[in-house]
């Protein structure tokens, strides 16, 4: 119980760490997702069999080997980063795949008369996406971004492996101190718990809130 | 007849192997009020949907004021142009299809702020002097879905407007109401027409047809079978195919009138 309390603020403290990488990844992923989705739905030359190539990848390979090619692979290429940055940018390529393939079918679903309403006042194409479309989708396309994002703060976990210092790593460290285990990864995964169902309930009231007109 | 505001020349639309549109032409004068009847499947809301490119045309030619296109494929300056047409025609559609997340007044104001350029104040400005307009100034803050069908087709009409169109296109604008809400809408159409808004309607409504029109299209099988003023298509259609359609919907009213079985769609 004392070594559950003594190690309690260290935890804490590493979770900041953990919450920093989802908020970030998620905030970086949101804009790729939707600019993926906006390609493939306008079905913008070029680019869209790009985009089309990066879900499939990121969708075909695991996470943790996404995260080696960056953290290891591209200094070969004369890219060196720090352990951090590289963290943020492979869950936010990852999770941006995810959320461009919610944006599409919440895309998808708005119905055709929507279109034809705003081409109808003489809007173009692009406007109809910006004013119309898309921030009917992104209602459309809440709950999945929600889902998203819980996985997504529960993936930071790999980041411990590049050597970043959020939740899982500082509780390793912790252990290789103390050795009780089975105390201090309870702990962690009461914080991840914790962190899930409060993210869950702020998911909750946003939904709530930009459903008020339906 | 003056100058004509809208005309339409030579259109076909085909889908698939099947003609729905078999070079249709037409003009609608500035401040004419035109009803388009005919059977389901005539080709009545194509032609309204190829009239602003909603649905391209596989052949024919379009003019709005000055402002004439072929069907396509367009270049980049013509679908400008195609633009430009739509704004200056307003559409209002069987199913109002008003911005589900945005208010009425909001609905109405889109148009002017995004395409017309105008600002925040001026397009509210105008949004609320329409809503007047059609009834409806207590429901500006409401959103669509807390709106009966009567009232989201009045605020899409008012939608229309505001963009201050050279004519509007009505297709079908009152066969998704339930019956007693038909009457609201009818008024506010009625009360443009007096106005000297140019008109294109589809519509089953006869008695609306009767009393404001200028002038009814009767077509069938992607072409105008017979045209003229209410008095000679309802009170002596000279075609076969016109007077069968008449009889239709005069038998079915009826029956729905006598309360009997209700029409069937």
């Amino acid at each position: 119980m004392e070594l559950a309390l003594s190690s309690l603020h260290l935890l804490i403290a590493a979770s900041a760490v953990t919450i920093g990488l989802a908020v970030a990844a998620m905030a970086i992923g949101l804009v790729i997702g939707l600019l993926a989705a906006i390609t493939r739905v306008g079905k913008v030359p070029v680019l869209e069999q790009f985009v089309r190539g990066y879900v499939s990848l990121i969708r075909g390979t695991p996470l943790l080997v996404q995260l080696f090619m960056i953290y290891y692979g591209l200094p070969q290429l004369g890219l060196p980063l720090e352990p951090i940055p590289s963290g943020i940018i492979a869950l936010s390529l990852n999770v941006g795949a995810y959320l461009s393939e919610s944006f599409r079918a919440a895309i998808l679903s708005v119905p055709k008369g929507q279109y034809e309403a705003g081409l109808s006042l003489g809007m173009s194409y692009w406007t109809v996406m910006r004013r119309i479309i898309i921030p009917q989708s992104i209602r459309t396309a809440l709950p999945t971004i929600g889902n998203s994002f819980i996985s997504l703060l529960k993936d930071t976990s790999l980041v411990s492996v590049i050597t970043v210092t959020e939740l899982l790593r500082a509780t390793t460290l912790v252990i290789a101190r103390t050795f009780q285990p089975l105390t201090l990864y309870a702990e962690a995964a009461l914080i991840y718990w914790l962190l899930s169902s409060g993210f869950s309930l702020l998911q909750e009231r946003i939904e709530r809130r930009v459903s008020r007109h339906v | 007849m003056s100058e004509p505001m809208l005309t339409a020349e030579g259109l076909v639309k085909r889908f698939g192997s099947q003609v729905v549109l078999d070079g249709i032409s037409l003009a609608v004068a500035r401040g004419e009020v035109v009803v388009v009847i005919g059977p389901s499947g005539s080709g009545k809301s194509t032609l309204l949907r190829c009239l602003t490119f909603l649905e391209e045309p596989d052949a024919g030619h379009v003019a709005v004021g000055r402002r004439s296109v072929s069907a396509g494929p367009h270049t980049r300056e013509e679908t400008g142009v195609i633009r430009q047409l739509r704004q200056s025609t307003g559409f209002v559609f069987q199913s109002f299809n008003l911005f589900p997340h945005m208010t009425a007044l909001q609905n109405v104001m889109e148009g002017p702020i995004t395409v017309l350029g105008l600002s925040a104040a001026a397009a509210r400005e105008r949004g609320m002097a329409l809503l007047v307009k059609v009834g409806l100034r207590e429901k500006a803050a409401v959103y669509p879905a807390f709106l009966s069908g009567g009232q989201q087709q009045r605020v899409a009409i008012a939608r229309a407007l505001a963009m201050e169109p050279q004519a509007i296109l009505f297709d079908e604008p009152t066969s998704a109401l339930d019956p007693e809400l038909v009457g609201e809408v009818l008024q506010v159409m009625k009360a443009l027409a007096q106005e000297g808004m140019t008109m294109l309607i589809v519509s089953h409504e006869m008695g609306f047809a009767r009393e404001v029109a200028d002038r009814v299209i009767m077509m069938d099988g992607g072409v105008i079978v017979e045209e003229g003023t209410p008095e000679q298509i309802f009170a002596h259609p000279r075609e076969e195919r016109t007077r069968r359609f008449l009889n239709t919907i005069l038998t079915r009213s009826m029956e729905s009138a006598q309360g009997g079985s209700p029409p069937c769609e």
